[in-house]
């Protein structure tokens, strides 16, 4: 059956004649006579505005000012309007707010859980649900990511919840209600994902792991982000996620109206407020070196590459330097040399890994070990030869027609568009922003300059599987990644207390016995204490719960203290020197009862008579042994850690926190050794105590000791 | 000599009707079918690139059953080889086999991505409009190759990656049990299994090219800043020579098209499976959501009820290798399921509600929003239209892309029970328990 020519009417009323059978190749009469056959005549008529997009003015529309709704509460503003949407697309809005705030120089995992604390974490006490959940219910999604210097937030609503969204984000940075339950539930969602990542990508996982925590091993990694601690998360929340110095990006599509942008915006932010906060009280690391080198992770198979190139400054001139190198992965420079080296093509799959500072571009292809000493030779003379050789004549315009392609397509690409602009707002060294690189790109002529200094930069290469072979250079690192045992801190209680309950039988049996244990009500203790300054301390305490008493000697003073419980079950606490007698305030008796209640006889009586409970966190190591890491089970009370030696069964370290009414908690580390057999009791007769940020400690002496029965 | 192509075909002209008639502007959809008989769904929008999916039949029951995945392997090497055009009868000198893959990225563009769209595969470029005849060039030739360049190492990598899904699959011996109690004569789990030949027929998987990757068979669908009138001027110049339909190949493979319906349960996770009265259902999306859509979708909360507090509950009806059947599998870790268990028959008892009566309005308009939401979410860039369109092309249900958000809400609540009461018959059931244990 022949077909006329397709009209309107034929084409729509043909299927319903439901006998319609048809074979376009063969009907000639479906090649309009009127249209060009050839394609180079066909395309000279292409029309002026697809070959050259113009600006529009939506394009045009950004503005970059610094926003002040309060004299305190100030940050940077980007707006885009997005181009008017095709009535087949939804509208969607883009919100990104880049905090000044990342994983450098601070404690491990500590930022991460706090970005994870406020988008994941509903709110028990007034039932808002978290603030992804919030999001997802309106259509949007969620996106965080921690960089090394700051914590980034993308939200993605329909266009109509956009300033919900922000108005939302806000209230959530400015302060989040988290339970213990729910921060041990991020810790354990947060070490998941990073096991995760570590056993499906061994070599960008690393590459990731190398950028961020240098040489730490991956029982270290997991070992602090279970040290992380709720109070610790909230002081980290209110120091650093301030409005000074965030930058807000937002895309909304189909708006018009600047100044109304610009107002609902600051509308939106007013519920997120400077606060006054204390003074640093967590100790931080240094700052890491940019990786370079090779790492090789031996294992069976082929090697599996990750070349890292940093790109954290990625201007107009890197971008096109880039492309000349690996053209989007297949070919370029890499290519070449690479083929010259192995006499083959290799194919990288491409992916950036960190945001801002600190940034890498990562290339990872597959290859036969033996290959990766001439692969690791061939990228640096490719990467050398664009400071000696810089690009130019047709492999400079390819590169810059490539780019000219992404920089288009940037700005129909609501993230992409909020990267480039938000960089703008943060650094000031950084590209001059989306619009402008799209116009300059055609005069580009500092190239040659910047290749040759930006080659200068040593590269860094991460391999996994496959075995380091004979005459490998010496910037080949072999390391060794173990797999860290870890097991659901907060869940699976049935399989934990069974070696809980064995640990601790254990640690009763060393000591005392259960009888023993069971009995007991107190103690009494003389101890000499003496401290950094070397001042020398005599101290005997009585404690029996809840009441104690204690006598301090310091240089040749009297001091007594006691702490008893009102019929009102109150705890008061009195100190005396020579007549004077002060009333102690509520933290000082917390921190006299603390000191009683974590005594390691008294931690353990506690559990042999049923008043605490408590649950395997994982291994630690503690003074070259590996120990045995339980938490106590009561969300009423300051987190209780201690360690216990697996094989001799001592109780080897306690850690706590002393609370503070305005302020983040003080933490408690005490170690306990020498122990001796006192009776039918072995108690340890030296501890080391240190609190806070004191490094070294108050060292104790006990020279008796009693149980109260 | 003249061929007849695969019947029917009227999905495509139906498509570009209703888009015509959804439009009536130059700079609106249009549907173009070049001189080679190739199919392009042209849909201009105000942005600074193009995108396009270029796909093929993928269909499992299609591919040599000695040959799993076979159209993946093709795929990949339709990129590779000759980016110029040669004689397709001779062939080609040995040449770099990125080259086709440099010249596309050349063009420029950001490089062919692999795609799956339900049963068809294919790949997805993006480009800047000017690009628009080089890039339609390069994609009729990944079409036209003399010689399917590397595909016994291509095939080898599929079937590698397929033992490999296959191996992670969860529950993969409990899905093949179902499909093959569901049709015990052609026993369609077969195609669930692990293995295949270890080394390709060249010719065969050229026979399986040249049927699948013939003009008519291509699905095409460019979104994005074009001028529809010149894009349709470029691709009918490129697309223009009619190419002579093969004969088609002998898969040899099984017919899915038709069975019976099965439930079988193993150990603690049972399946059921129902005969899906056609691919594009109207509603059908909406049902499953509603079904399982999340742990507070009507059958996970009927279960809970009934007592299955950790119940988990999956539904899906795209299932690759198994065609038009919906597929509920629930899982509950109480140990003591087995013969003991209420599980299939409180299962059972559920989807007879179900079919009887849909639960409340709250629930069937929180399944509306969840299922609109994750569309919004996809249409909100050219790529995930593109998709969707494509989707739709290849479904050939709701061709109007205006309604392709919009057509949940148009479902009513008597259609939706209609199609409840007809999918979820119980005639269509049966019950298989794992072993040793006893159909209930």
């Amino acid at each position: 059956m022949r077909l006329a020519r397709p009209t309107l009417l034929t084409l729509a009323t043909l299927p319903l004649i439901g006998c319609w059978s048809w074979n376009a190749s063969l009907d000639s009469s479906l090649r309009p006579p009127d249209r060009p056959r050839n394609v180079d005549e066909v395309d000279g008529k292409m029309p002026d505005w697809m070959r050259n997009p113009p600006i529009t003015e939506n394009e045009l529309f950004v503005t970059r000012d610094a926003h002040r709704t309060k004299a305190v509460n100030s940050f940077t503003l980007n707006i885009r309007l997005g181009a008017p949407r095709h009535r087949l697309l939804t509208n969607r809005c883009a919100i990104r707010i880049d905090i000044p705030i990342g994983y450098s120089e601070q404690p491990i995992g500590l930022p991460e859980l706090t970005a994870l604390a406020i988008g994941d974490t509903p709110a028990i006490a007034d039932g808002r649900p978290s603030l992804r959940t919030w999001i997802n219910r309106r259509g949007g999604d969620l996106l965080i990511d921690v960089g090394a210097t700051h914590t980034r937030f993308t939200i993605h609503v329909p266009t109509a919840q956009w300033e919900a969204a922000l108005n939302e984000i806000a209230i959530r940075l400015n302060s989040t209600s988290i339970t213990k339950l729910q921060f041990g539930t991020l810790q354990d969602r947060l070490i998941q994902s990073l096991l995760d990542r570590w056993s499906s990508e061994p070599a960008v996982s690393y590459a990731s792991q190398w950028n961020r925590y240098g040489d730490l091993d991956r029982t270290s990694i997991i070992g602090s982000i279970q040290d992380r601690y709720l109070a610790q998360l909230k002081l980290f929340q209110r120091r650093y996620y301030q409005p000074n110095g965030a930058v807000v990006g937002v895309w909304v599509p189909e708006m018009t109206e600047r100044d109304s942008i610009v107002a609902s915006t600051r509308f939106a932010l007013a519920a997120w407020q400077t606060v006054s906060t204390p003074a640093e009280v967590v100790a931080a690391p240094e700052v890491l070196p940019i990786p370079t080198g090779v790492r090789w992770i031996e294992n069976e198979g082929r090697s599996r590459i990750a070349i890292l190139i940093p790109n954290s400054a990625i201007t107009l001139e890197q971008r096109v330097i880039l492309e000349c190198l690996t053209m989007g992965g297949i070919g370029g420079r890499l290519g070449e040399f690479i083929e010259n080296k192995l006499d083959r093509e290799l194919v990288f799959q491409v992916r950036e890994i960190g945001i801002h500072d600190r940034r890498f571009l990562v290339l990872q292809p597959t290859v036969d070990p033996e290959s990766v000493t001439r692969v690791w030779s061939a990228t640096n003379e490719a990467w050398n030869s664009l400071g000696t050789a810089p690009p130019f004549g047709k492999e400079l315009a390819e590169a810059k027609a490539r780019v000219q392609f992404r920089l288009a397509r940037r700005q129909d690409q609501s993230d992409e568009w909020l990267d480039a602009a938000n960089a703008v707002a943060i650094d000031e060294e950084n590209p001059p922003g989306p619009i402008r690189d799209l116009h300059s790109l055609a005069k580009l002529d500092h190239l040659r300059a910047l290749a040759r200094t930006w080659s200068e930069t040593k590269l860094a290469m991460v391999v996994a599987g496959g075995t380091v072979p004979e005459g490998a250079p010496t910037t080949f690192t072999e390391v060794v990644v173990t797999a860290p045992v870890y097991r659901r801190s907060t869940g699976d209680a049935e399989t934990w207390a069974v070696e809980t309950n064995q640990l601790l039988d254990h640690a009763v049996k060393t000591v005392a016995g259960k009888g023993a244990l069971a009995a007991i009500r107190g103690y009494e203790v003389t101890e000499i204490w003496t401290g950094p300054d070397d001042l020398v301390v005599k101290v005997a305490s009585s404690f029996r719960s809840p009441n104690m008493s204690r006598t301090t000697n310091v240089m040749g003073t009297r001091i007594s203290t006691r702490v008893e419980e009102t019929k009102e079950k109150k705890l008061i606490g009195s100190e005396t020197v020579g007549k004077e007698k002060r009333e102690l305030t509520g933290s000082e008796v917390a921190d006299l009862r603390s000191e009683g209640d974590r005594h390691p006889i008294t931690l353990l009586a506690a559990w042999v008579q049923g008043k605490t409970k408590f649950r395997m966190i994982g291994q630690r190591s503690h003074m070259g042994r590996k120990v045995a890491l339980l938490e106590r089970v009561d969300w009423t009370k300051p987190r209780l850690r201690i360690t216990i030696d697996p094989e001799s069964g001592l109780l080897r370290t306690v850690e706590t926190f002393l609370p503070r009414d305005d302020n983040a908690p003080l933490v408690v580390w005490e170690s306990h050794d020498d122990y001796r057999r006192m009776g039918p009791y072995r108690v340890p007769l030296h501890r080391v105590t240190r609190v806070g940020d004191d490094v070294d400690g108050v060292d104790a002496v006990i020279k008796s000791f009693k149980f109260l029965r | 000599m003249r061929t007849r192509a695969r019947k029917p075909t009227f999905e495509l002209p139906l498509l570009l009707a209703l888009v015509l008639c959804a439009s009536g502007l130059a700079q609106n959809p249009a549907f173009v079918r070049a001189g080679d008989g190739s199919s392009f769904l042209l849909v201009p929008l105000k942005t600074r690139t193009v995108h396009w999916i270029n796909l093929h039949p993928a269909r499992l029951e299609d591919e040599p059953s000695a040959y799993p995945d076979l159209a993946i392997a093709v795929v990949r090497a339709s990129l590779v080889g000759e980016a110029i055009a040669g004689d397709a009868m001779a062939r080609p000198r040995k040449a770099s086999p990125l080259a086709w893959e440099k010249a596309l990225r050349k063009a420029p563009t950001s490089g062919s991505e692999l795609v799956r769209v339900d049963d068809h595969v294919g790949v997805r470029v993006s480009f800047p409009a000017r690009s628009l005849g080089q890039v339609a060039q390069l994609l009729k030739l990944r079409t036209r190759r003399a010689e399917l360049h590397g595909i016994a190492g291509h095939y080898h990598e599929a079937k590698l990656a397929r033992d490999a899904r296959l191996s992670l699959t969860p529950d993969l011996d409990l899905t093949r049990r179902t499909l093959d109690a569901s049709d015990p004569v052609r026993k369609p789990g077969s195609l669930l299994v692990r293995g295949g030949a270890r080394v390709i027929d060249e010719d065969e998987a050229m026979a399986f090219y040249r049927w699948n990757y013939h003009p008519t068979r291509s699905v095409n669908i460019l979104v994005g800043g074009f001028d529809a009138k010149f894009a349709s001027d470029v691709l009918n110049a490129i697309f223009r020579e009619p190419v002579t339909l093969p004969a088609k190949p002998e898969s040899g493979s099984v017919d899915l098209r038709s069975f019976e319906s099965a439930i079988v349960s193993d150990g603690d996770t049972l399946m059921v499976a129902y005969p899906l009265p056609s691919r594009s259902a109207p509603g059908l999306d909406l049902l499953i959501e509603l079904l399982a859509g999340d742990e507070r979708a009507f059958l996970p909360q009927s279960l809970r009820a009934s007592g299955h507090e950790k119940v988990l509950v999956r539904a899906q009806a795209r299932f690759p290798a198994g065609g038009n059947r919906l597929l509920i599998q629930v899982t509950d870790p109480d140990p003591n399921l087995g013969d003991k268990s209420l599980l299939p028959k409180h299962v059972k008892a559920a989807l007879a509600q179900l079919r009887k009566k849909l639960p409340e309005e709250a629930q069937v308009r929180r399944a509306r929003t969840a299922l609109e939401s994750r569309r919004a979410r996809q249409l909100g860039d050219q790529q995930g239209l593109a998709e969707l369109l494509a989707r739709r092309w290849i479904r050939a249900a709701v061709p109007d892309p205006k309604k392709l958000n919009s057509h949940t809400t148009t479902v009513t609540g008597e259609e939706l029970q209609r199609l409840a009461t007809e999918l979820l018959d119980q005639k269509s059931q049966t019950l298989t328990t794992a072993p040793g244990g006893k159909p209930r």
